[in-house]
C-alpha cells in the first residue's frame, strides 16, 4: 500500500558511507551556548563544556556566543567534517526555536536529522533559576549529561513519501455535506457522496426561515443541492450507508451498501405513482406534519428528484408499476454494494432533535398533550409548503392558538438527561419563530421560558431586540412541568419566574419545546467502522478543539458540521470549507511526506495479546488473523502508548525506545552525575 | 517517625533532582512558557521531553526512583485536550495504581504524580512543579521515609 521513495531530501552521503557511521562508535558533539547573557549569565557554560568533554563518547565540547548564528551552526558543520562527528548535542534554547536549525546542518552534512539532540538549558535552566546559580550550575551538567546520553544510542528515522489516491469520500449531504464535497470537487477531487435518507440537502431544507435575516433556507441551499447534484466530478448515492472502511490517511478502502429506489433513474417525477398508491402514512421528512403514500417524494423540490418506493409499507399492489407512464417502477431491484478507494474522509452526518419523550412532566408525544411539539414540528407548520398553508395551528382542534409558550433547553444544559452541553442555536430560532408567530397574529401572546438567553455573535442582539420590541415576552426559569384540565384540556406551563421569585402558571395553547441538538441515530456503528474517538456527549472527537476542530482522531478523516458538536448553519458551512481544504491538501499534493518514527515489534518476544492494539488511538496497529500485530506507519501518529502496555516491551518506539529513555533519566535521577 | 523538628526549607534543600516526564505538546509548551516568562521554581526539577504522558510506564518511573530520583511526576495536556486523544488519562489511570502499589509497599504515594498544564500558561507548569515539591515535602515530613537523618 505504501509506496517507498526513499528519503526526501537528498543527501551528499552515499549509501555505503552513512552504513560506515552505523559501525562506527559514536563520536559526539557538544555545543554550548551562550544565548548573550540569556544563559551565560546564570550557567558557567565553559564549566559545563569542560564537563561535558569528561563524558564517554564526546569527541568535541565546545561553548560559543550563538550557536544559532551562522559562526555557531558553521561549527557544529565543521566538528562532522573535521573530526567525524556522528551525533551532535547542541545545549542552548528549546527544541521548538532553534532545533529544527541545528537538525537541518548536520542534515546538510549528510547525517539524518534525528541524530541531533537538542537540551534545553535557557527556558528549563538559567532563565528560571537565576537566583540559584550554584544549583543551576549543576542542573545544566545534568542536563547536558541526559542529552549526551540520549544522543549516543539515537537511531537513523526515515522520511518516506507515501502516495495518495486522488479521491475523497463525503459521508451525510447535509448542508456541509454538501459545500464539503462542493468545494472538493471545485479542486479537481473527484468526490463521492453518500446520504442515509433518500434526498440531499439535510435538516436545512426543513427549516422555514434561517435567522437572524430571515432569509428562505431553500432558496440559499437549491444553489449548492443543484450544483452538487450535477457536478461532473461528484458521484452521489442516496439509500446508503457505510458497511466497512480499511486503510489510513491518504489510503483508504470504503465499501457501501446502496439500498434500492425500486424506482429507475428514468423517473420524469410525474407523480403519478404517488397519486393513485392507496396507501397513506405521516411523512417522516415533514415531522409527522403531513401525509405521504408508500412510493413518495420527500418534498415537491427534493433531489434527486426520482421517487422511491417505501418497501416495509408497500402492500404490492402493483398499482403504481401499472400506471408509471415511463414504465420507471420495478419491484425487482436489489441492494447493490459498492467498493472505492479514497485519499480521505470527511464525515458530516449531522444532528438529530433530542426526543423530549423521556422528560416525562413535559408530556411529549401523550395522549392528551397533542399542543406540545418541538420547534422543528413549529417550522415545517411555518413552511411554505406545509398542509397548514403556512398558518401556526394547534394539532388538536385545527384553531388558531391564543397563547404559544416556548420552553428552552429541553435535553440540553440538563444533567438529568445527560447532556450538560449548551446546545448554542436553540435561544437563537426560538426568539425567531417567536417573532414570526407575533408577526403573523398580533393578538396571539408568545412567551419564551428561558434559563439564559444565549445570542452571541453579529446581528443576533438585534433579533433578541426585535422580539421584546415587537411583544414578545421573556420569562427567566426553566418550566417544572405542562399540566392539563382534565375537562377542558386546557394546557398550563408551571413555571417560577426567577428574577421577580413568582410562581405562575401560564395559560398555554400550543407549547414548543426547543430541543437540543443531539448526535445522530447510527452515529456508534459508524465510528467504530471509521475507528475514530467520540466525545462524552457522543459526538465525533476532534482532533484538538483549538487548533484542528475539522480533524477527527484518525488522520484522513475529518468532521463536517455538526457531528462535531451543535452547530448553527454559518458555522456548519465554515466548518465544513475547513474540512474540505485540509482533507483535499495531502490529495491535491500526491503524496504525504511522514517521518517513519514509529513503534518496532519484536516478534521474538510478542506474545500477542493485543493489547497495544487496544490503545492505539489512531487504530494504527492491524493484527492479522494468528494474532500478529503489525504497525501501519501511515497512520502511527509517534505517541508511544503501546509501550507501557505491552508485557513483554516488544513494541517500542523508535527513539524513545525504554533503554534510550533510561540512559536519559539515570542522568537526570542523579545516578550518573558527578556531585562537587 | 523522628522526633526533632524539621524544617519545610532544611527537606527542600535536599530535594535534588524530581525528574518530570512532560509530553512534548502541552507539557513541553508551559515549561517553556514559564522559562520566558522568567517565572523561578525549584532548581531539582528535571525535565524529560517525552512524545505523550502515556507513553511513560512503570519502567520509566522506577528507573528513575532506583536511580536516584527523589519524585517522579508526568505532566500532560488537560483532561479531554490530549494531543493523542488519551494518553495523559491512560496515564492518570497507570500513575492511580501505581500509588495504590506503593502504599500497600509502605512507601509514600506523593513520590509519584501525574499533572497537567497548559501550553500557553506557564503558571501551570509552576503550579505543578510547586506543587510536587510541596507534597514531597510533607510526605517526607510526616511519614520520614527517605533522607531521614535528622
Amino acid at each position: 500500500m505504501t509506496i517507498k521513495e526513499g528519503k526526501v531530501k537528498k543527501t551528499d552521503t552515499t549509501e555505503e558511507e552513512s552504513k560506515e557511521i552505523d559501525s562506527e562508535e559514536p563520536r559526539i558533539g557538544v555545543f554550548v551556548c551562550h544565548c548573550g547573557h540569556n544563559i551565560a549569565g546564570t550557567v558557567d557554560v565553559a564549566k559545563v563544556a569542560d564537563y561535558a568533554k569528561t563524558l564517554p563518547n564526546v569527541v568535541k565540547a565546545e561553548h560559543y556566543m550563538f550557536m544559532c548564528s551562522k559562526p555557531g551552526v558553521q561549527m557544529v558543520k565543521d566538528s562532522i567534517k573535521e573530526l567525524g562527528v556522528n551525533r551532535t548535542v547542541v545545549a542552548s534554547c528549546s527544541k521548538n526555536q532553534h532545533g529544527k536549525t541545528f537538525a537541518r546542518a548536520i542534515e546538510e552534512m549528510g547525517l539524518n536529522k534525528h541524530r541531533h539532540q537538542q537540551v534545553n538549558v535557557r527556558e528549563y535552566c538559567s532563565w528560571v533559576h537565576q537566583k540559584e546559580k550554584d544549583k543551576a550550575n549543576q542542573k545544566a551538567k545534568q542536563l547536558v549529561e541526559a542529552g549526551v546520553n540520549r544522543a549516543r544510542k539515537l537511531e537513523d528515522v526515515e522520511t518516506r513519501k507515501v502516495k495518495t489516491t486522488k479521491a475523497a469520500l463525503v459521508i451525510g449531504a447535509g448542508i456541509a455535506g454538501l459545500r464539503a464535497a462542493h468545494d472538493m470537487a471545485e479542486l479537481g477531487i473527484p468526490v463521492y457522496l453518500i446520504e442515509r435518507e433518500s434526498t440531499i440537502g439535510g435538516h436545512m431544507t426543513r427549516l422555514n426561515k434561517t435567522f437572524p435575516t430571515l432569509e428562505c433556507p431553500q432558496c440559499s441551499i437549491s444553489p449548492l443541492t443543484n450544483g452538487v447534484a450535477n457536478h461532473p466530478l461528484i458521484e452521489l448515492y442516496t439509500n446508503a450507508q457505510v458497511k466497512n472502511i480499511d486503510g489510513s490517511l491518504g489510503n483508504f478502502e470504503v465499501e457501501f451498501e446502496i439500498k434500492p429506489r425500486y424506482v429507475k433513474d428514468n423517473c420524469t417525477s410525474c407523480g403519478e405513482c404517488a397519486e393513485h398508491c392507496p396507501v397513506e402514512l405521516p411523512s417522516e421528512w415533514d415531522m409527522g406534519m403531513s401525509m405521504r403514500k408508500a412510493i413518495y417524494k420527500a418534498y415537491p423540490q427534493a433531489i434527486p428528484a426520482t421517487y422511491v418506493r417505501d418497501k416495509k409499507n408497500c402492500i404490492e399492489c402493483n398499482t403504481c408499476v401499472n400506471v408509471c407512464p415511463v414504465q420507471a417502477v420495478d419491484f425487482s431491484m436489489q441492494p447493490e454494494t459498492k467498493t472505492v478507494k479514497v485519499g480521505s474522509i470527511i464525515v458530516a452526518a449531522g444532528y438529530d432533535e433530542y426526543d423530549p419523550t423521556e422528560i416525562e412532566p413535559y408530556h411529549y408525544n401523550q395522549e392528551g398533550y397533542e399542543d406540545v411539539i418541538t420547534q422543528l414540528k413549529l417550522e415545517r407548520m411555518l413552511s411554505p409548503t406545509s398542509l397548514t398553508n403556512s398558518e401556526v395551528l394547534r394539532p388538536s382542534d385545527g384553531k388558531i392558538p391564543k397563547n404559544v409558550v416556548m420552553i428552552q433547553c429541553v435535553g440540553s444544559r440538563n444533567d438529568q438527561v445527560g447532556n450538560q452541553y449548551c446546545t448554542g442555536v436553540c435561544c437563537k430560532f426560538a426568539i425567531k419563530n417567536a417573532r414570526i408567530i407575533k408577526e403573523m397574529y398580533p393578538d396571539t401572546d408568545v412567551t419564551i421560558c428561558y434559563i439564559d438567553i444565549r445570542t452571541p455573535g453579529l446581528n443576533f442582539e438585534e433579533l433578541y431586540k426585535s422580539a421584546q420590541e415587537i411583544g414578545v415576552r421573556f420569562i427567566r426559569g426553566r418550566p417544572s412541568e405542562i399540566v392539563r384540565n382534565p375537562i377542558s384540556g386546557e394546557l398550563r406551563v408551571i413555571v417560577e419566574d426567577t428574577l421577580s421569585q413568582t410562581p405562575l402558571q401560564l395559560k398555554a395553547d400550543l407549547v414548543v419545546l426547543s430541543a437540543a441538538m443531539v448526535p445522530p441515530e447510527g452515529i456508534g456503528p459508524l465510528g467504530s467502522k471509521l475507528h475514530v474517538l467520540r466525545s462524552k456527549e457522543g459526538f465525533l472527537k476532534e482532533f484538538h478543539i483549538k487548533m484542528n476542530p475539522t480533524l477527527s482522531s484518525k488522520g484522513g478523516i475529518f468532521l463536517a458540521g455538526a457531528i462535531q458538536g451543535p452547530k448553527d448553519i454559518s458555522e456548519s458551512v465554515a466548518h465544513a470549507g475547513s474540512a474540505a481544504a485540509l482533507a483535499a491538501a495531502p490529495l491535491v499534493k500526491g503524496y504525504i511526506e511522514k517521518e517513519m518514527l514509529i513503534p518496532t515489534i519484536n516478534y521474538d518476544l510478542c506474545v500477542k495479546c493485543g493489547l497495544c492494539k487496544t490503545v492505539c488511538a489512531p487504530a494504527a496497529i492491524d493484527i492479522d488473523e494468528n494474532g500478529i500485530p503489525s504497525v501501519n506507519e501511515v497512520a502511527c501518529k509517534s505517541c508511544g502508548m503501546c509501550m507501557p502496555v505491552c508485557p513483554t516491551g516488544a513494541i517500542q518506539l523508535i527513539n524513545f525506545k525504554d533503554d534510550q529513555l533510561l540512559d536519559e533519566i539515570i542522568a537526570v535521577s542523579g545516578g550518573g552525575a558527578v556531585c562537587e | 517517625m523522628s522526633d526533632c523538628e524539621v524544617i519545610d526549607e532544611e527537606i527542600k534543600e535536599k530535594i535534588q533532582n524530581v525528574v518530570v516526564f512532560m509530553c512534548n505538546e502541552c507539557g513541553q509548551g508551559s515549561a517553556n512558557t514559564a522559562g520566558v516568562a522568567r517565572m523561578a521554581y525549584e532548581p531539582a526539577i528535571r525535565i524529560v521531553r517525552v512524545q505523550c504522558t502515556g507513553q511513560i510506564g512503570p519502567i520509566q518511573i522506577m528507573d528513575a526512583l532506583s536511580n536516584g530520583a527523589d519524585a517522579v511526576a508526568c505532566v500532560g495536556c488537560c483532561i479531554g485536550a490530549c494531543h493523542f486523544f488519551n494518553g495523559n488519562l491512560l496515564s492518570m489511570h497507570r500513575i492511580k495504581l501505581m500509588k495504590k502499589l506503593f502504599k500497600e509497599l509502605g512507601y509514600s504515594d506523593q513520590f509519584i504524580n501525574q499533572y497537567t498544564s497548559r501550553a500557553a500558561e506557564g503558571e501551570t507548569a509552576v503550579g505543578d512543579f510547586e506543587d510536587i515539591v510541596d507534597r514531597l515535602t510533607t510526605a517526607i515530613k510526616e511519614e520520614g521515609t527517605i533522607k531521614d537523618e535528622c
